[in-house]
């Protein structure tokens, strides 16, 4: 590389960069395959919801009406459009009246529920405020589209068995334990073959740099299963969220009461789902996944920029790691400094004694 | 059909969008037209500035009730004009009305050259040097210490290994007890790794730990809020009111690395200072040093602070004169609360009056008090450290006295 063209260097450094992340993310494509390939990976969290709601459900809904209905309503917004990508194929299984479980892989599917679940819990405000105007916005069609979902929902409560009256979908054939089982039985497999590679001392020239940079590979790994596991967890959580409120909602059916408002479903919809995950933030589980996920987070961002200031050592530019060690001596001068300034000023309140 | 959603009748949607329409309306004139977000509008003067801090002194407004100044040390975290967020919420102007004489402490934001400012810098250092500076600004002997949250924590512990010093230490919504689990933050923390966390970003971005706060209520503070919001779009004072929040929730400093690793290990993980262990430089906090008298402020909704973490303070400390107040509300709810306008600032202030000495005592090497309109600024630099008489409680012992 020629050292003395910074931008020739950036750039020349920036394509090696590229490829790597290119190859990253092929690899990342084929766990993905690997996750969803897996015999019971498709186990769906939905399948005992979806198929009562199919059975109840009297009539096909237009798919296009569907996406219309949800684009009119939920226009512009990242969050919803990735809420209604994630029930596409219930909407597709619904009107082609199959049941097939494959179609609904992509409900669970943890890209999908990633990206929403991101969108709820990294706080994007931005999104958030769109996210709440257009929730607002939903009472503008429920009434022409909103029926037959109501519908579905009472209808799959009635024929649904006691145990889903009671919400207790984890006792049926719903058992998220399975995806995360798949998930770490992938990384493992992950780790003791191409894994491998990662672990493997580099040898030649640059060997350092090399090990450095395999071992922030293996940490972005790391925190991509820690996220995944996060992100699962969040997702069971939030479908149990949605049975609780399905559940809230076959109570008030069967004690005979009714909203008057859409801001009273509104107000039982945050009630229900807030209280469901404060359930799970209380738990050691939730605690030692998040802080996992984050930990390996900040452990792939320390290493990363230790790969940066490796590519950046032969520019004439100050490092964060120089920066640093700037900063501490700042700081044990201004502490010195302050010290002898006051001894300075103790030594001439006593002179000034002394002289009175 | 039994349906719960049957009744809901289309005339009356139709209404009530037709009115939220032009609530967005209206709303989206009345966010362009407004173009500052005033906070923090109580007068106050600078009096003493060192590196990112500054030292305020209020400006009176009205007859002084109390000779012993008291000086606000915020937590760390988050903008101390929460105490001052408008100007008929404002716990600051509720205690100027009532003739207190008020110091407060602005940290700034710290940059990336204060990562290695410690807690004992904080508090042996700044803490320290305020107190100097408004002994001096104010001619007291003593100063009487009202610390919130985090800053409650720091000035207890400053008021365990400086009690000279301290006339009243009255804490509000301060954390002591950590071995709680009553409280997320409190569960969270307790596994964090803060090492991986200073080590990767030196000062911690305030969004790190604000996207923590928000975490805590995820659909309420996320989602609900800003829909409630739409029920105030069009009055422009309830809007701006909104605004005021949302900016000082947004408002987060960045944290000084080292202070937070070891606020984080002693005190949230190793639960230190109830255990007599924590360590401040070359110093051991005694919490049995506290023996001024002590004013113990928790609320009984707080979900940041949990009672569980506040009210095993005052068995804690020496002091014989020690109140513990309970406030019917929430962290936040404590300073802009409506009831708490008109009860928590005249609870205090008659707490202080009770304890005040009887004159202000000349501070020897003091200079005269710069007047209201001539601020005599003194910067980055320490003040004489004046001998002070130890604290005799004036009053006898008082405990477990809830809303006075």
């Amino acid at each position: 590389m020629n050292v003395e063209n910074p931008s020739d260097y950036i750039e020349s450094w920036m394509k090696t960069q590229q490829q790597a992340i290119n190859s990253l993310k092929d690899q990342a494509a084929q766990m993905q395959s690997f996750f969803m390939n897996t015999s019971g990976a498709t186990d769906n969290p939905f399948t005992n919801w979806t198929k009562s709601a199919f059975q109840a459900f009297p009539m096909g809904v237009d798919a296009t009406l569907a996406k219309d209905t949800f684009s009119k309503t939920l226009y512009g917004n990242d969050a919803m459009q990735k809420l209604y990508e994630l029930w596409q194929p219930m909407l597709d299984a619904i009107r082609n009246k199959s049941i097939d479980p494959n179609n609904y892989a992509d409900l669970a599917d943890p890209a999908k529920m990633k990206a929403l679940v991101e969108k709820l819990f990294n706080f994007d405000i931005g999104a958030m405020s769109q996210l709440q105007e257009q929730t607002a916005k939903y009472a503008d069609v429920y009434q022409q589209f909103g029926k037959p979902w109501t519908d579905a929902w009472i209808n799959a409560a009635k024929s649904q068995s006691s145990n889903f009256m009671q919400g207790n979908f984890a006792q049926n054939d719903f058992q998220p334990e399975t995806l995360i089982k798949q998930m770490q039985a992938a990384y493992a497999i992950f780790e003791s073959t191409t894994g491998k590679v990662f672990s493997a001392p580099a040898v030649g020239k640059d060997r350092e740099k090399m090990e450095l940079i395999s071992k922030c590979a293996k940490a972005m790994s790391s925190f991509a299963a820690n996220n995944i596991e996060y992100q699962q967890l969040m997702q069971v959580t939030g479908q149990e969220a949605m049975q609780a409120v399905i559940k809230t909602l076959a109570e008030k059916v069967e004690a005979g009461e009714k909203f008057e408002k859409f801001d009273e479903f509104f107000a039982l919809w945050i009630d229900v789902n807030e209280k469901t995950f404060n359930k799970l933030f209380q738990t050691k589980e939730f605690s030692k996944k998040r802080n996992a996920m984050t930990e390996a987070g900040f452990n792939a961002r320390k290493l990363y920029n230790e790969i940066i200031e490796n590519q950046l050592a032969d520019l004439p530019i100050a490092r964060r790691s120089e920066m640093d060690e700037v900063y501490k001596l700042v700081y044990d001068l201004r502490k010195q400094v302050k010290s002898m300034e006051f001894q300075i000023k103790e030594l001439k309140t006593s002179a000034s004694k002394t002289k009175e | 059909m039994n349906n719960p959603f049957s009744n809901i009748d289309a005339k009356l949607t139709m209404k009530y969008l037709g009115d939220f329409n032009s609530k967005l309306i209206k709303g989206a004139e009345l966010l362009t037209d407004i173009e500052e977000i005033d906070v923090g509008t109580a007068p106050r003067q600078l009096i003493y500035e060192e590196d990112k801090l500054k030292l305020y002194r209020y400006k009176a407004e009205a007859d002084k009730s109390c000779g012993v100044p008291v000086l606000v040390v915020y937590a760390l975290v988050n903008r101390p004009y929460m105490l001052d967020i408008q100007p008929d919420r404002s716990f600051i102007r509720n205690l100027l009305k009532l003739g207190l004489d008020v110091y407060i402490i602005d940290w700034g934001y710290p940059t990336p050259s204060d990562r290695y400012l410690s807690m004992d810098d904080y508090i042996n250092g700044y803490i320290d040097n305020c107190v100097e500076a408004v002994r001096k600004s104010a001619k007291s002997e003593k100063v009487s210490l009202m610390g919130v949250c985090q800053g409650g924590t720091f000035s207890a512990i400053y008021s365990a290994l400086h009690p000279e010093k301290i006339q009243n230490l009255i804490t509000l919504v301060a954390p002591f007890d950590f071995s709680t689990n009553d409280g997320l933050l409190f569960n969270w923390s307790k596994t964090m790794d803060v090492d991986a966390l200073v080590d990767a970003y030196g000062v911690v971005p305030g969004n790190i730990l604000n996207d923590g706060f928000l975490m805590l209520m995820p659909f309420n503070l996320n989602i609900k809020k800003y829909i409630d919001m739409l029920d105030v779009m069009e009055d422009k004072e309830k809007l701006l009111n909104f605004l005021r929040m949302e900016k000082w929730i947004f408002d987060s400093p960045g944290q000084a690395g080292e202070c937070l690793r070891q606020f984080v290990k002693d005190c949230y993980q190793g639960n230190k200072l109830v255990k007599g262990k924590l360590k401040l430089g070359a110093k051991t906090v005694d919490l049995g040093k506290i023996t001024m008298p002590i004013l113990t402020i928790y609320a009984s909704a707080d979900h940041l602070v949990p009672p569980a973490a506040t009210k095993p303070f005052n068995d804690l400390v020496g002091s014989e004169d020690k109140t513990l107040y309970e406030f019917q509300g929430g962290h936040i709810g404590v300073f802009v609360g409506s009831r708490s306008q008109k009860e928590l600032a005249p609870a205090i202030s008659k707490w202080l009056i009770q304890r005040d000495v009887p004159a202000p005592v000349k501070v020897a090497a003091a200079k005269v008090a710069p007047k209201a309109d001539e601020p005599e600024v003194v910067k980055a630099t320490l003040m004489p450290k004046v001998a002070a008489k130890p604290s005799s409680p004036k009053k006898p012992k008082v405990t477990n006295t809830p809303k006075s």
